[in-house]
């Protein structure tokens, strides 16, 4: 019987090496690369027909879009209008990546620490450049609390920095944490199932019906929960708001 | 038999009938679905403030591990940063919550 961490293993479909770099096509970049297909396939088919009166793949793009660009509206105001893309496709690659890491076989690339790490990190600098771009060095002032005598400044400035350093560790280990252990835990009532066998394998085959839905929820509530944290960190950038 | 040509009027009323006795059936209105949103909110809001806190001590205590290895000033500036990063994750975690509440306050329904 497999490990119930085996699913996790990279695996290199295709040798690349430029000089010392270790650049092959893995199982985790193959997925990547459908996951961005689909969902250009679902946003681009979807309204290539601009019906009027949509169909079910329009209206799930048009839902997607309404969905993240009233969450960008609410939470950044109009200046964040600009970085509405970025958002949207943040949310849909994960959102994507997750939910084909349910289908039987596949491989799900937000289950490792390093992409999503990746992913914060984009978010972290980009923010903070978006902060000091705005403000320029007025942007240390979201560092110094306001209305704080100035011998407790000196302990609090350092936690409130590093509270800033905490945000892409936060975001990242929130999804990566969530994927994996879900993953796990379908894998590890899968081994129940076959060593109990016909009698009494049904009972964890219930349950791992029923935690498949809750497996779609998470998926879902992960790529919102990361777009949202963005669109705060975003705010907090633009309108140095504590 | 009932004749071809209805009255809509009487049909109406009783309709309206129909469904005041059917309110009285089911009793006081409940919303259960109102309180399901809310409870997912919160388990949603205790989760972010978890793993808030949880990279608080880790980004700290690495941090502080890193400072002993380069400086040798083990253990100090490990419990140091410890110290500050469980600071820096309440802190966190403490925005997450303030930013909850006060959507709580003003009725939104909104996750934060």
């Amino acid at each position: 019987m497999h490990s119930p961490m085996e699913q996790f293993e990279i695996k290199r479909l295709l040798n690349f090496h430029i000089g010392s770099l270790d650049a092959s096509f893995t199982n985790s970049a193959l997925w990547m690369v459908v996951a961005v297909a689909l969902a250009t396939v679902v946003f681009v088919f979807g309204m290539s027909r601009r019906a009027m009166v949509p169909g079910r793949l329009q209206a799930t793009a048009e839902l997607g879009y309404e969905f993240i660009a009233g969450m960008v509206r609410d939470n950044v105001g109009n200046a964040g209008r600009k970085y509405f893309p970025f958002i949207f496709t943040l949310f849909v690659f994960i959102l994507f990546c997750n939910l084909l890491g349910l289908v039987p076989y596949a491989f799900t690339p937000t289950s490792h620490i390093i992409v999503t790490f990746a992913m914060a990190l984009v978010v972290f600098l980009g923010v903070t450049v978006i902060g000091f771009v705005r403000h320029g060095a007025h942007f240390l002032s979201f560092f110094v609390p306001k209305g704080v005598p100035l011998v407790l400044l000196l302990l609090l400035v350092p936690i409130e920095v590093i509270s800033y350093f905490v945000r892409p560790f936060s975001l990242s280990i929130r999804l990566f944490a969530n994927m994996l252990a879900g993953h796990t835990m379908l894998k590890v009532f899968g081994g129940f199932v076959v060593m109990l066998g016909l009698y009494a394998g049904w009972a964890p085959l219930a349950f791992i019906i029923a935690f498949t839905g809750l497996e779609l929820l998470i998926a879902f509530l992960q790529a919102y929960v990361f777009a949202i944290l963005t669109c705060l960190y975003l705010n907090d950038a633009i309108h140095l708001s504590h | 038999m009932e004749t071809p040509e209805r009255d809509p009027e009487g049909e109406r009323q009783r309709l309206d009938d129909l469904d005041a006795r059917l309110k009285k059936a089911r009793g006081p209105e409940v919303r259960p679905t109102q309180d399901m949103r809310v409870s997912h909110r919160e388990t949603g809001v205790a989760y972010r403030v978890l793993v808030d806190m949880i990279a608080g001590l880790l980004v700290g205590g690495f941090l502080g591990y890193w400072l002993d290895r380069w400086q040798g000033w083990a253990p100090w500036s490990l419990i140091g940063g410890l110290i500050v990063g469980f600071a820096a994750g309440a802190n966190n975690a403490w925005r997450a919550i303030r930013v909850y509440s006060d959507q709580a306050d003003k009725g939104g329904n909104r996750l934060p």
